[in-house]
């Protein structure tokens, strides 16, 4: 019992915290929801005088229109506090909770760590920013109400019906103490189903998947249709795994149904009973009936109502996990490098959830200006360095900086605006080409884009296009070609003019046509900036003033192509390997 | 118009074979409800008889209170065990549904095209196979109880009162008549303003995903503002829309909320009878009777609409199952043909992905001898892996034929097919089982050593004895963690282990795990020796000495030959080709560097 009150109070308090500013109404709504619901519990309440009249042998016409008036007015006074607490519901100041909330929620993701960020799926962002935060917020003052209905009507009626008969009101408390262990024995029991259930649902996921993905496979060998055991396997059992749950998902729901009949019978006989031997009227037990029906619909609601609780308290624990995470710090003072060389200074990270390092105490400089290419198998951590550049997050050891000047000491937007970052994978805004371009710099005058679109070859295709700069990209680049987005990113680069440039195999998956366009635009945009390239293919960077090989998160070996070369280590290797490659022939 | 019929007969049509199931679920459903509304009658007869002093007798069993208590708990118990036994049978009928469901669509989609199945996507046909599926579960579990409860139960309290008194009756349904109307309007305005809510809802998905996905780069390009003023826009049209549609159905849903309040109901009832006792004019019985009942017509509205809701959310459901079992089947022949000869032969094929769509391929012809290598070039959006594609037949040619030896493809049993084509693209994909028996089921009745000479082949065995668990470890989503390449060259042993005589081919494959090329390229020439290749490159150079080569630009035929031949016409392919060894040669390089 006290669990429920303390996770009743508990709902309460989380509501109260997603209202946050709107807290205040939100509380005048509960308050007159309470107000509504005594009141109302109190008009059921007349209805004991009223019936007793009515059912005896002595009708009296005048007496009977005042207690039919007291609960008139009883009535207009519930209904007219009801009115006012439905309000909130329809009130900007709910829309205003869900806004602030996702204006909350966007400016976190904007703040904190990608690296804290990446371990969300777009999906569960998602889920939260949009429909968790629906859930917990739309329904709160409905859910609230309803929950209120359910407890203070019986409260209050039978409160009052002590005062009329002291019997018949322990008779009807019966109800409540029953309905409890009832209540927790549904739970229970459905919380094991949804285990199970999420089990044999998982591995159904699982083999659907499977079986749609291996498709071109298992047909090539006939395991399709029955003859895909998994599936067919995972689908009979999800099945059975329902049919054994099926007395756990029903009963609880019938019983709950049924309880409220089961009181009914129970006061009857009682009822039956005390009318034997004179302590009560007819009259008043068949009042008391009456009532008593009343009640089944609020407890009945109860159950469907904590599921809804559930949903929004899972709901704002979403969110709040979002809300938590905690932004880069950034340090006092903060300062502005004059020079762009960058530095790492012993420097250790580790991914969240990893146990190894991903860099493992490297140092390195990269002078202003000049051209450093990493290279290293995947997973050397070459694209690691990068990210600690750019504060994906901070290192666990260690200091990068820039110009001097530790990152940590830099804003966020201050540091990005330093750096220009090329990816393999390019992502275009659904927006026009023009604002796509304009982001590297919101101020950029149409001109301006042009030009820098000319220079990063691709204000050719773009003027071929519909409607030219103003073309809609579509929400994933639509019929672009992957050289095409590559040159629309480049151009944003180049327009924003960062002094650091840093390129992440731009080019590693375009086809031969597209690839020398790119590297038309990337010749245009690297000049006279310090650019860190991360690149498989050697012969790409043999010019780079220095190339650091990395391998298991350190540095293998740094210098120049030929410094390398005449070293016969690592690079060597890779270099000699490559060039074997190129000699194939089908 | 076609559809909209669909529309309407989609749900019950995929619930057919339940029918048994929903209709016991909802006569044992109306039992419980018809026998509860039959209990509170009988109730009041006796406590208003009782109230008279003259006790009822039915089958002349005289009904005073002890003995109504005795007949009520025994229905009771009846009740209890119909509404039991409703639910069992609908959750029942669910369960079986969605087996029936998942498995008639897992057997239709190995027998629709591949290219169909490929082109929607496992993720979006496991949501119809899984959640919509799962979405009709709760339609059949749920919804008949319900109606029982929202349908059958009031149906039969308005008779009954009508019976006792019509004019409590209509005192009961004068204030559902009026908060039903009342909320109608509210239901009726408010369509076209939820609309657009359900709209500014759908902008806040995309703006959250897109606001989301691409943080990376909002992050270094625009200080976040552009992309959030976005996110921010679809705040703002979402509490607009939210605010307008409340705003406009507000009164009304508030009024038609509070007048269907059961306490409404019992007032115009209790007003009624005041009134009507003072003129004497009242049974005992039927006041009771009203009070009893008239309550719960109230109370079923609720339960009403939200199973108009499900109707509406299960009908989407239905729509979609119905859409991917509409979807024909890949034509099989019954009389199936072996080819004499393992050349293949497109013969003026055209191809469209869809019936009125354009033509992703024209007036293609040309023949791939046998045992030889063809690669087929071109820019990307060409048309090269649809050429590849049509071979295992993804999909059947819209016009013209493609043969093997002297057989159209369309002549030879699927099983008989993939007895003869193997494809190798870029996507690998490896079963939740051992690596082993990855490789196995290429054919089952390969031995251990066979198995074993396949992943040598293919350049993987000494990775493998290298794991702990060596041929035994798990693969798959839920398995090991193998780099692309690896997965690469298992699907490769798979398909060596098969030995088809052709093999069609992306060479991008290769080129799939840059630190893995050599062995990738190794695997490969193991796989192509002595078949019949079809190859969609890439790479110019790897192709330098492939028996024929197949230039494709918008869907057409430009050139084929060899190599030189090709390069001396100076066209198509001496453009590549020259495009390809400049970009060979690029190099980066600062002006600044030292």
């Amino acid at each position: 019992m006290s669990q429920e009150v303390s996770s009743l109070a508990q709902s309460y308090k989380t509501t109260i915290e997603i209202a946050d500013t709107k807290a205040s109404a939100l509380k005048k709504s509960y308050l007159f929801y309470i107000l509504s619901f005594v009141t109302r519990g109190l008009a059921f309440a007349f209805f004991f005088p009223l019936l007793s009249l009515m059912f005896s042998e002595t009708f009296v016409l005048n007496d009977a229109l005042l207690w039919f008036g007291l609960i008139v007015i009883s009535t207009i006074i519930s209904l007219s506090f009801h009115w006012v607490a439905l309000n909130f519901n329809y009130s900007t100041d709910l829309t205003d909770v869900t806004h602030n909330l996702r204006v909350k929620l966007g400016n976190k993701i904007k703040t904190m760590p990608l690296q804290r960020l990446n371990k969300y799926r777009t999906g569960e962002l998602n889920a939260i920013l949009a429909s968790n935060v629906d859930q917990s917020v739309l329904h709160m003052g409905v859910v609230a109400g309803m929950g209120l209905e359910a407890i203070i009507v019986p409260f209050v009626i039978v409160f009052v019906t002590f005062f009329i008969n002291v019997k018949m009101a322990l008779a009807m408390l019966i109800a409540f103490p029953l309905s409890i262990p009832i209540y927790k024995w549904s739970r229970g029991r459905t919380k094991q189903e949804k285990i199970d259930n999420a089990k044999v649902h998982a591995t159904l996921e699982a083999d659907t998947i499977e079986y749609l993905q291996g498709l071109p496979i298992l047909r090539s060998i006939n395991q399709v249709g029955k003859n895909a055991k998994n599936l067919q396997d995972s689908i009979a059992q999800a099945r059975e795994v329902q049919k054994n749950g099926v007395f756990g998902i029903t009963m609880p729901t019938v019983v709950m149904i049924t309880l409220v009949e089961f009181v009914f019978l129970m006061v009857l006989s009682l009822g039956a009973l005390w009318i034997a031997d004179a302590t009560i009227t007819i009259a008043t037990l068949v009042a008391i009936l009456v009532i008593l029906g009343r009640l089944s619909e609020p407890l009945a609601n109860f159950l469907s109502i904590t599921g809804v609780l559930d949903v929004m308290e899972t709901g704002f624990k979403h969110i709040q996990g979002v809300l938590k995470q905690k932004d880069l710090e950034v340090k006092n003072p903060i300062k502005v490098p004059k020079v762009f060389n960058i530095e790492f200074k012993d420097v250790d990270f580790n991914y969240l959830d990893y146990n190894n390092k991903a860099i493992n105490n490297v140092s390195f400089q990269i002078k202003e200006n000049s051209l450093t290419a990493i290279v290293g198998p995947s997973g050397s951590g070459k694209t690691t360095i990068t990210k600690l550049i750019m504060r994906y997050d901070d290192p666990s050891c260690g200091n990068v900086e820039i110009g001097g000047i530790n990152t940590k000491n830099m804003t966020q937007i201050q540091l990005m605006r330093y750096i220009s970052v090329v990816f393999q994978d390019v992502y275009l805004f659904d927006d026009t080409i023009l604002n796509n371009i304009r982001m590297g710099k919101p101020s950029a005058s149409d001109d301006e884009v042009q030009i820098a679109a000319s220079k990063a070859y691709c204000h050719e295709f773009i003027t071929r296009l519909p409607n030219g700069y103003e073309t809609k990209v579509g929400e994933i680049g639509g019929n672009l070609s992957g050289g095409e987005k590559q040159r629309i990113s480049i151009a944003r680069a180049i327009l924003k003019d960062a002094p650091i440039v840093i390129l992440d195999e731009p080019t590693s998956a375009l086809d031969t046509q597209s690839e020398v366009a790119v590297q038309n635009a990337l010749d245009e945009l690297i000049q006279d900036k310090t650019v860190i390239v991360i690149a498989h293919r050697l012969s790409t960077i043999s010019h780079a003033n220095t190339i650091i090989v990395m391998e298991d998160g350190k540095i293998n070996e740094q210098g120049t192509h030929k410094e390398l070369l005449d070293k016969k280590g690592k690079y060597y290797d890779m270099s000699k390997a490559q060039q074997r490659i190129k000699q194939w022939n089908l | 118009m076609k559809k909209q019929i669909k529309r309407k007969t989609g749900l019950w049509a995929i619930l057919v074979p339940v029918n048994f199931e929903i209709r016991i679920a909802i006569f044992l459903a109306s039992i419980g409800a018809i026998s509860l509304i039959a209990s509170l009658t009988l109730l009041s007869f006796t406590l208003s008889n009782i109230l008279d002093g003259t006790p009822i007798k039915i089958f002349d069993i005289e009904f005073d209170l002890f003995n109504t208590v005795i007949a009520l708990a025994i229905i009771t118990v009846i009740a209890f065990i119909t509404r039991l036994s409703a639910f069992i049978v609908s959750h029942l009928g669910a369960f079986r549904l969605e087996q029936i469901l998942r498995t008639d669509l897992s057997f239709h989609l190995s027998k629709v095209p591949l290219g169909y199945i490929i082109s929607t996507g496992s993720g979006a046909l496991k949501k119809v196979l899984k959640d919509d599926v799962s979405a009709l579960h709760v339609f059949v579990a749920d919804s008949t109880p319900m109606i029982a409860k929202s349908v059958v139960a009031p149906v039969f309290t308005i008779i009954i009162l009508f019976i006792v008194d019509y004019r409590l009756a209509l005192a009961s349904i004068f204030v559902l008549v009026v908060g039903g109307t009342v909320m109608s309007f509210a239901m009726k305005d408010s369509v076209e303003y939820r609309v657009k809510y359900e709209e500014s809802q759908t902008e806040i998905n995309k703006a959250v995903v897109e606001f989301a996905q691409a943080m990376p780069v909002v992050r270094t390009f625009d200080d976040g503002s552009e992309s959030f003023k976005k996110y921010n826009d679809s705040l703002f049209s979402y509490r607009k829309n939210l605010n307008l549609w409340m705003s406009k159905t507000k009164t009304s849903a508030k009024f038609g909320m509070l007048i269907l309040t059961p306490l409404t109901t019992l007032l115009a009832i209790l007003i009624t009878a005041i009134y009507l006792l003072n003129n004497g004019t009242l049974e005992l019985s039927s006041l009771i009777l009203a009070l009893f009942l008239s309550t719960g017509m109230a109370d079923s509205l609720m339960p009403l609409m939200w199973l108009n809701n499900l109707i509406k959310k299960s009908q989407a459901a239905a729509l979609r199952i119905q859409e991917i079992m509409d979807i024909d089947d890949l034509p099989e022949t019954k009389d199936s043909k072996i080819p004499n000869d393992i050349s293949i032969s497109f013969e003026k094929v055209f191809f469209s992905y869809n019936k009125t769509g354009k033509r992703a391929l024209k007036d293609i012809s040309f023949k791939v001898p046998t045992k030889s290598i063809t690669a087929i070039v071109g820019p990307s959006g060409a048309g090269k892996s649809t050429v590849a594609k049509l071979i295992p037949r993804f999909w059947d040619v819209t016009q013209g034929s493609i043969k093997i030896g002297d057989i159209d493809i369309r002549d030879i049993s699927n099983d008989n097919l993939m007895d003869i084509v193997s494809f190798v693209f870029q996507d690998t994909f490896l079963f939740a089982d051992s690596i082993f028996n990855n490789i196995k089921m290429a054919n089952p009745n390969a031995s251990n050593e066979d198995v074993i000479e396949a992943a040598r082949a293919a350049q993987i065995h000494d990775f493998i004895e290298s794991l702990p668990n060596g041929y035994d470890t798990k693969a798959g989503e839920r398995g090991a963690n193998l780099s692309g390449g690896q997965k690469q060259r298992i699907t490769i042993a798979r398909t060596i282990l098969r030995d088809n005589p052709i093999i069609v081919l992306d060479e991008a494959t290769a080129f799939a795990d840059p630190e893995n090329e050599e062995e990738i390229i190794k695997a490969l020439a193991n796989l192509m020796k002595d078949k019949t290749v079809i190859v969609i490159a890439h790479r110019l150079s790897t192709i330098k000495d492939v028996n024929q080569i197949i230039v494709i630009d918008e869907g057409k035929i430009k050139e084929i030959g060899k190599h030189q031949e090709l390069l001396n016409n100076k066209q198509v392919y001496f453009n590549l080709w020259s495009n390809y060894k400049k970009a060979q040669k690029w190099n980066l390089e600062t002006k600044e560097a030292v």
